[in-house]
């Protein structure tokens, strides 16, 4: 198992190099916007550009360029610096991460407290009314889009200008060290937001993965045990149901970690999510180019997490 | 709230019934409770009791599904006993009914929306009647089940022996280790090797009668009075099957249990059984002594069932067919290998499974040539091989003088309209998603046999016609036919170009007894008339020697031992083949055996 894992790791690393040097080469190749013309403003002079392009080092050959941003990632794990604050793109997305990782989390803890149990009953209660109630609502909040949703939260439920003067309104966001209590409340409606859609998908797999799964037949032998339904339901029903779940679950986390931009701009969390929005607004390459390393980095881990889950969980997988 | 509750008995939606509700069982649902309807756990008590005592009564037993086109009633009327310390062999065709008896015994039909009525008295408690709750207190306690398919019954992800121990501490109370402790000994008691490592077992690493062992240990886990074995050997081999049954057979005499056992094979229930009832469309048919019943049935269905096994066991008729001396088909240290790899990057060869190990014999022109083996044995794997849909690792295949395994292009397309396959499943060999004409129009059209679509579709109705069916149903689609049609429509297939070797690999396991018979009658009637050259393979012993001259025993990806004519049966000189020919439940040495009553 451990030189599964090794190898997979090894993998991602080269993995990471190609996403690294493909991120460059597009954005220096395509016909985006030109930093240095942005940089320079409306009017600014030829020469103005010239000067500017010539400060950032756009001026040289490609391959320079390419060549010194490579050594200095791998060398020296240095991301290179914002064209436009000058600031070092590592700490700006350190900084950032912690709003992040709250969101995620957060959302994550919420979509699977609610989706899993409502999926279970769903499964469970075939057909009823509540079933059919559960997942019609599912599918309501699938289709909804996440900024959407944000902006219908906000009206109704932000302290500054929404109906109901419950949550702070947007851009209220602390650091959980701060003031905890603030950055709880600033967050509840943001983690509701999130995790709606993904509670209704996680409601339906779960509900599909278990209606399979009931009927199987060790589902049957462990009626035929005597065990109560509750026991065959959880023990040997959604155990053997939580498969596609798991996998789902690595992916997702993995995703979002690489930032929620839909929510984080409704909300204006300080995000990592926020932060790539904004460089490509300005066309600041090496903020984006390591927002892209990054979320790319997150998606690798969640891969190789998943097998390694799917293994722990699946007996029949592991021993290949 | 409850969610995981299930609907109550007693109450039926339908309103239909009246329930002989008694309100106040005797059995206690309390955990832990062994003193349920005089359920003492001591095997001495029961044993020197008198031998028998009605255990089981079931009076007019129905149970019905709704459905789309209107209630399917699964059973119809079903009355029986069983007695402590005996053996009802509940026999029938697929679709009869039996295992749905059996299930509906401990409710566990109601899952699936099943309308039960009528009564089941086990030990003065009407079955049906009890609640989930109570009838949870039952199921695995005193009457206990075991399942056909020992894979997919145990929990894929929990080891044998945390199963075995909750079935256990589903109804004692017991600490984990002691439970554990237990399952060891159970284990032991169903002759598991080795039983304190395979305890720990995942059920995917045991083979598949180690399975059913362990299926049968948790059965017994809670020392039930009856079991109910549902085609306990449906999925195993021959020789294990005879393993099976004989475990059954003595646990059953050390415990004075009663088993009821539920299978379609009659040659299984004539070993085992006391007494037989033979179910049809969901009543049954014939009731009684199993004796009397195989040697003197009075139902026209039983008669008809035992006289197609009779057919298949007897000795073929003397054929009308004369196989030419020279050899169609000649095969020469035949050799497939498949290797296990590992490793991470570089994968590296481990080591091999010898699939097949150097098998050579011939097959004369019009002859009828089997292959009998268990599975693993290596016999699918030759045919596939001689009819070169793999490649052979070494050795030769020669057909009509030709080296098989070297013909390119046209000479292979041509030998494919020379050999061809009738395959096990005809559920699943045949395209869904095609009409059975296009089925068999396809090797028509691509062999150009035919010169345009009107003459392709005149030979579909030939063979059609030539296996029974009819030519109107060419624009059906394969699922709107039964296994037997279906199976026909495989043959047809086969026959759609001429071939002159027809290979049919396991073509009626799949299938019932009355329809075996049929199919094979077919075959034989198409090589007659075809000047058909047959290679059979099967695991039936019985099937085998119905139909062929001369048989291969193969094991382990050789052959043992190479006979014609009845030799193989009477004087069998290598001792696994002695092995298979004692394990195979026969019906007619059941009646050999039998004093008339």
């Amino acid at each position: 198992m451990t030189r599964y894992v090794i190898r997979r790791i090894l993998w991602g690393v080269l993995l990471l190099i190609a996403v690294a040097a493909l991120t460059f080469v597009l954005f220096r190749i395509l016909p985006t916007a030109e930093p240095a013309r942005l940089l320079g403003g409306r009017d600014a002079s030829p020469k103005a550009i010239a000067d500017i392009r010539a400060s950032r080092g756009l001026n040289k050959p490609l391959i320079d360029q390419f060549w010194l941003y490579m050594r200095e990632l791998f060398l020296h794990g240095n991301l290179g610096y914002s064209y436009y604050s000058g600031a070092s793109v590592r700490s700006l997305i350190f900084n950032r991460l912690p709003a992040t990782l709250s969101l995620t989390i957060g959302a994550a803890i919420v979509w699977l407290a609610i989706g899993l149990p409502i999926g279970i009953l769903s499964a469970v209660r075939r057909r009823s009314r509540s079933d059919r109630a559960t997942m019609g609502a599912a599918l309501l909040f699938i289709s909804a889009p996440e900024y959407w949703l944000g902006l219908i939260a906000l009206y109704l439920f932000a302290a500054d200008i929404g109906q109901i003067h419950i949550f702070p309104g947007a851009g209220a966001y602390t650091g959980l060290t701060a003031d905890p209590t603030k950055w709880f409340t600033s967050l509840v409606l943001p983690w509701l937001v999130l995790a709606a859609g993904f509670a209704a998908i996680y409601a339906r797999v779960m509900r599909g993965s278990l209606i399979d799964t009931m009927g199987q037949d060790f589902v049957r032998t462990a009626r035929a045990k005597g065990l109560s339904e509750r026991r065959v339901v959880l023990r040997h029903g959604v155990r053997a149901a939580i498969g596609p779940i798991a996998t789902m679950f690595a992916l997702d986390i993995g995703v979002l970690l690489g930032g929620a931009i839909l929510v984080e701009t409704v909300f204006q969390i300080p995000g990592v999510g926020r932060l790539n929005y904004e460089a490509i607004t300005h066309a600041d390459f090496p903020i984006i180019q390591g927002t892209v390393l990054l979320a790319a980095a997150f998606i690798i881990v969640a891969n190789i997490v998943v097998d390694i889950a799917y293994a722990y969980l699946d007996p029949r997988v592991r021993f290949s | 709230m409850r969610p995981f509750s299930t609907p109550e008995a007693g109450r039926d939606d339908a309103g239909r019934r009246d329930i002989n509700y008694t309100g106040t069982p005797s059995l206690r649902a309390r955990r832990g409770s062994a003193a349920g309807v005089g359920h003492d756990g001591e095997h001495s008590a029961r044993t020197a009791g008198t031998a028998t005592e009605t255990l089981l009564q079931v009076r007019d037993l129905r149970v019905s599904y709704p459905s789309e086109d209107g209630d399917v009633r699964a059973v119809d009327g079903v009355s029986f006993e069983l007695a402590r310390g005996r053996t009802l062999g509940v026999v029938g065709e697929s679709g009869s009914g039996k295992s749905t008896v059996a299930l509906s015994l401990l409710g566990l039909t109601r899952f699936d929306d099943a309308n039960v009525s009528g009564s089941a008295h086990f030990a003065g408690t009407d079955l049906l009647a009890l609640d989930e709750r109570r009838l949870r207190a039952l199921r695995g306690r005193d009457v206990a089940i075991v399942f056909q398919d020992p894979l997919s019954s145990l929990h894929p992800m929990y080891r044998v022996g945390a199963q075995i121990a909750e079935a256990i501490r589903a109804h004692q109370d017991m600490a984990k280790t002691l439970a554990r402790a237990r399952a060891i000994e159970l284990l032991e008691l169903v002759g598991i090797a080795r039983a304190s490592k395979r305890v720990d077992a995942y059920p995917h690493e045991l083979s598949g009668g180690q399975r059913q062992r362990v299926m049968i240990a948790m059965a017994l886990a809670n020392d039930p009075r009856l079991l109910i074995a549902d085609e306990p050997t449906s999925a195993l081999d021959v020789t294990v099957q005879a393993q099976i049954l004989e475990l059954l057979r003595r646990l059953q005499r050390e415990r004075g249990m009663a088993l009821m056992l539920v299978s379609h094979d009659l040659g299984v229930v004539a070993e085992m059984a006391d007494e037989i009832a033979v179910m049809r469309a969901g009543q049954i048919v014939e009731r009684g002594p199993a004796a009397r019943v195989f040697t003197a049935p009075e139902h026209p269905y039983t008669i008809g069932l035992l006289r197609a096994i009779e057919n298949l066991e007897a000795a073929p008729r003397p054929g009308a067919r004369f196989p030419s001396e020279e050899p169609l088909l000649r095969v020469e240290d035949l050799r497939k290998t498949f290797p296990i790899d590992r490793g991470l990057m570089l994968s590296r060869r481990v080591g091999e499974v010898r699939a097949v190990d150097g098998v050579s014999f011939d097959v004369r022109e019009g002859e009828t040539f089997g292959i009998v083996g268990e599975s693993g044995s290596g016999k699918s794997t030759t045919a596939r091989l001689i009819a070169r849909l793999l490649e052979p690792t070494a050795g030769m295949v020669r057909f009509a003088g030709a080296d098989v395994t070297t013909l390119r292009r046209a000479e292979l397309k041509r030998f494919r309209s020379e050999v061809q396959i009738v395959f096990q499943d005809p559920y699943s060999s045949l395209n869904p998603r095609r009409t059975i004409g296009a089925i068999l129009a396809e090797p028509l059209q691509i062999h150009g046999l035919s010169a345009d679509r009107a003459a392709r579709a005149r030979t579909v109705a030939e063979l059609l016609e030539m296996v029974g069916l009819r030519p109107e149903h060419a624009g059906r689609y394969p699922h709107e036919f039964s296994g037997g049609q279906r199976q026909r429509i495989g043959i047809a297939r086969a026959l759609a170009l001429r071939p002159r070797l027809l290979i049919a690999d396991e073509p009626v396991s799949a299938l019932d007894v009355s329809i075996q018979a049929q199919i094979l009658d077919l075959l034989t009637d198409l090589q007659r008339r075809l000047g058909l050259t047959l290679l059979f393979i099967s695991h039936d012993l019985s099937v085998i020697r119905h139909m062929c001259d001369r048989v291969a025993v193969m094991r382990a990806g050789r052959i043992v031992e190479l006979a014609g004519g009845e030799r193989l049966y009477t004087a069998p000189q290598n001792p696994y083949t002695r092995e298979l020919l004692e394990a195979v439940p026969s019906v007619r040495r059941m009646r050999e055996r039998t004093i008339p009553v």
